[in-house]
């Protein structure tokens, strides 16, 4: 048992790491008008042109950002407005009411 | 409409007893493949009746899956307590007495489902709105707790936490189809499989017991009742804390329990969270079970009408999947001698290893693997598998902290 304790342990400890230095080469860089697969994990850059907060309590708010290729939402539990910033946004693709949307884990201001 | 409302109902106890079946199985992704074919079925019905399949499913679900558990070995995230106990009586010759506790104590989930009703209607969104603000603190509290309450290795249980929880956090940020499936399947499934490959288990003859010869006694009842009355509700609106969890938190209220009171207070807070998780939906528009995510894609806005039919479809399913459960259970408890439990177990592992790969590719087959053996740790080292649930509980308290 001891034996199957520690080669598990270097295994899942390995592994882990492993996982850890390929996920970000899993976020693909992508422009509004990309091939977009749902559930993919991508970044995309542009100006948010509107805002609009859906649900007050959870702040869940869809914005639209545009880039010289098009438009796309982005939604998030945005506590500060994005309105008219120019951004770098990292999320999932998901799809909502037949569109294709990016649900945002991280939303930094571009210089 | 009410005709296709009661066939729905059956379809889906059908359709719940076919995946409760299946090791391997997780009611989220049947959930999430109803999502993707909804679309469909929804140019023949109306998305009530829809629902009414996937509640039927759900709760069906709930009693039908400790039969994989407790005879296969085989359980997923909400019956993965199960397996110990139940294997145990297993290897006694009890495992058919080990799936009618678990069925009792989904029986006995429908008055604690009720009183709960009202409380959750009327008190909950309330009672969220401030919730959320400290939802990483409660989470936290209730990992410490977990983990301090370990009668084993302390510093195991930690480690196996934090083990599966970094493992959770990079499987989301992979480009993974249903990241859950390879996850969970792995950690508590192929991982007690493996061990069960490796003992070389013989299974004795299983006894099948008369019904009313091993009905729960009234202090077994009561013990359940309360039990799960205290532990289920937090766990049926919080994110990351499923049933698992509250068996152990009920138990604990309990003190030292008996297999068989486990095994029913199991059952018990798998169809209380299940069934609780549609009333949250409506009462704070929260979903916490795939079923529940589910109809939620189907109807925006859930009505008091809906909930009123959900929950009749709650009740009358679940009396109906604890009869369906006890004549599976019969053909089960009669036939497992028949085959050698090491190819049975070797056929399943191969079963489910094919699942992850069709489902979540070669990237999912890596999760699964490293999964797996995060899950081998546990068994390893003699901590209680529901440490396993940091896959989900860390990510979620990282959520709410950032």
């Amino acid at each position: 048992m001891e034996r199957l304790l520690y080669f598990s342990l270097i295994i899942s400890l390995t592994g882990i790491l492993t996982l850890f230095v390929i996920s970000p080469f899993q976020i693909r860089e992508i422009t509004t008008n990309s091939n977009l697969s749902i559930n993919e994990q991508v970044k995309i850059s542009g100006k948010i042109i509107s805002e609009r907060i859906a649900d007050k309590s959870s702040s869940f708010t869809i914005l639209t950002l545009q880039d010289d290729k098009g438009k796309i939402e982005v939604t998030c539990n945005c506590q500060n407005s994005w309105l008219n910033r120019t951004v770098q946004v990292t999320g999932k693709v998901e799809e909502y009411d037949k569109k294709l949307q990016i649900t945002a884990d991280k939303i930094e201001n571009v210089a | 409409m009410l005709l296709e409302i009661i066939l729905a109902l059956f379809a889906g106890i059908i359709a719940g007893s076919i995946s409760g079946i299946l090791p391997g199985i997780h009611i989220n992704l049947v959930a999430v493949f109803l999502i993707s074919v909804s679309a469909f079925f929804l140019k023949f019905t109306e998305p009530i009746t829809l629902a009414v399949f996937i509640v039927s499913m759900s709760i069906t679900h709930t009693f039908v899956d400790f039969l994989p558990s407790i005879f296969l070995g085989a359980p997923d995230e909400d019956t993965s307590l199960s397996v110990l106990p139940g294997h145990q009586l297993l290897l006694k010759g009890e495992g058919y007495l080990a799936l009618i506790y678990t069925l009792f104590g989904g029986i006995l989930a429908l008055p604690i489902i009720i009183i709960l009703i009202p409380i959750f209607i009327f008190l909950l969104p309330q009672a969220y709105y401030y919730l959320k603000f400290v939802m990483f603190f409660i989470l936290i509290i209730a990992s410490l707790y977990l983990i301090l309450k370990e009668k084993n290795s302390k510093f195991f249980a930690f480690l196996i936490f934090m083990l599966a929880g970094f493992l959770g956090i990079a499987s989301f940020n992979l480009n993974l189809n249903e990241s859950l499936l390879p996850l969970l399947s792995g950690l508590f499934g192929a991982s007690s499989l493996i061990t069960s490959i490796a003992k070389k288990q013989e299974i004795p003859r299983q006894k099948i017991f008369k019904l009313k010869e091993n009905l729960p006694s009234k202090s077994e009842i009561k013990n359940n009742l309360v039990a799960a009355l205290f532990a289920s509700p937090l766990c049926s609106f919080l994110p990351a804390l499923g049933s698992s969890q509250a068996a152990v938190i009920g138990s604990d209220i309990l003190g030292e329990t008996k297999q068989k009171e486990f095994l029913m207070l199991l059952g018990s807070v798998n169809t209380i969270v299940m069934g609780l998780s549609f009333v949250t939906l409506f009462a704070i528009n929260k979903a916490r079970t795939g079923s529940a995510v589910a109809i939620s894609k189907l109807i925006e806005t859930l009505t008091f009408s809906n909930l009123l039919i959900i929950l009749a479809a709650v009740l009358i399913s679940a009396v109906l999947a604890f009869f369906v459960a006890i004549f599976l259970a019969k053909i089960f408890a009669k036939n497992i001698t028949k085959i050698k439990y090491n190819k049975l177990s070797i056929i399943i592992l191969a079963i489910i290893s094919a699942v992850v790969i069709i489902f979540s590719g070669w990237l999912g087959l890596l999760v699964y693997i490293i999964a797996t053996c995060t899950g081998l740790v546990a068994i390893a080292s003699g901590v209680r598998r529901t440490h396993l649930m940091g896959s989900l509980m860390l990510p979620a308290i990282l959520y709410y902290l950032l």
